[in-house]
């Protein structure tokens, strides 16, 4: 298993120019997020041009199947037509695992997706990062355990964002010294 | 969490707009806007009656509070910039994975 460097997935990507927008664990990482992820997930543009720029870009990747029956990553051939077809792809990279979803849960793709991301520079590339909202519905939506775990910091990042915005002051514990019952 | 955003999650997974939940909700498509940015708090009463009208029921949970990843959350926000908060995320990753292989390997 090669080391995971997300950065580098991601300046493959943006070379080939493919248009996506950055979700889950490592686009959570980016704005705080604590919890560790081994891999990268995008939601790509939806249109031809875009696979065939995706498609190009898992090339250089050298992008496999991975999957829990198979003992070693499979090779695969794609195009823009194949890969269209597939609604989630869940790939190993020579830089670390890539999964790529169309529609996210409890997110209708990458025009929903695209409507709130952040624009952000990493390792000298841009990048269209899903806003914490938007990773928290997906989240919640899926509703695995990994996702539940990471939860209650998605949130309070959230609302520490919420709270720079409107100068709310924090709606944290307040702890007292004396036991009222 | 602040209520607002709770029901711009139910709207958004509903896939509705803005109006058309103002319209549900027999309000204004701005007193909705207001809400979800947390111009205005509504009660827990409104919160709940939106969200079902989104189509969610809201099930409420207490857990003991503990805000050790909220800890490393904050310092992570110290860290700099995103790209070297990626970078750290990574090399956590890639250190705990090393762990592992030495332990099966022990």
């Amino acid at each position: 298993m090669p080391d995971f460097d997300p950065a580098k997935i991601m300046a493959v990507l943006a070379k080939h120019k493919v248009q996506c927008v950055y979700i889950g664990g490592s686009a959570a990482a980016l704005q705080g997020s604590p919890i560790p992820t081994e891999d990268v997930d995008i939601v790509p543009a939806a249109d031809k041009d875009n696979w065939v720029r995706l498609s190009a870009a898992l090339k250089e990747l050298d992008a496999k199947v991975r999957a829990v029956e198979l003992d070693e990553p499979l090779p695969f051939d794609h195009d823009a037509d194949s890969l269209a077809l597939s609604r989630i792809w869940n790939l190993t990279t020579r830089f670390g695992d890539l999964d790529i979803t169309q529609v996210p849960a409890g997110t209708q793709g990458y025009d929903d997706l695209k409507r709130d991301a952040l624009d952000m520079e990493v390792a000298g590339v841009r990048i269209c990062v899903a806003s914490l909202a938007d990773i928290v519905r997906s989240k919640e939506a899926a509703g695995r355990d990994k996702d539940r775990r990471a939860l209650p910091v998605l949130r309070e990042l959230l609302a520490m964002q919420l709270r720079e915005k409107t100068g709310r002051p924090p709606a944290g514990p307040r702890p007292s010294r004396k036991k009222s019952d | 969490m602040i209520g607002g955003e709770l029901v711009r999650e139910a709207r958004r997974r509903a896939g509705l707009t803005q109006g058309e939940l103002a319209e549900r909700a027999e309000t204004t498509q701005s007193a909705i806007a207001r809400l979800e940015s947390g111009r205005t708090s509504p009660s827990f009463e409104q919160v709940e009656r939106l969200i079902k009208l989104c189509g969610f029921s809201m099930i409420v949970e207490l857990a003991t509070y503990d805000d050790s990843d909220l800890v490393q959350a904050k310092a992570n926000l110290h860290r700099g910039d995103p790209a070297a908060r990626l970078e750290h995320m990574a090399n956590v990753t890639n250190k705990w994975r090393a762990l592992q292989r030495e332990v099966r390997g022990a």
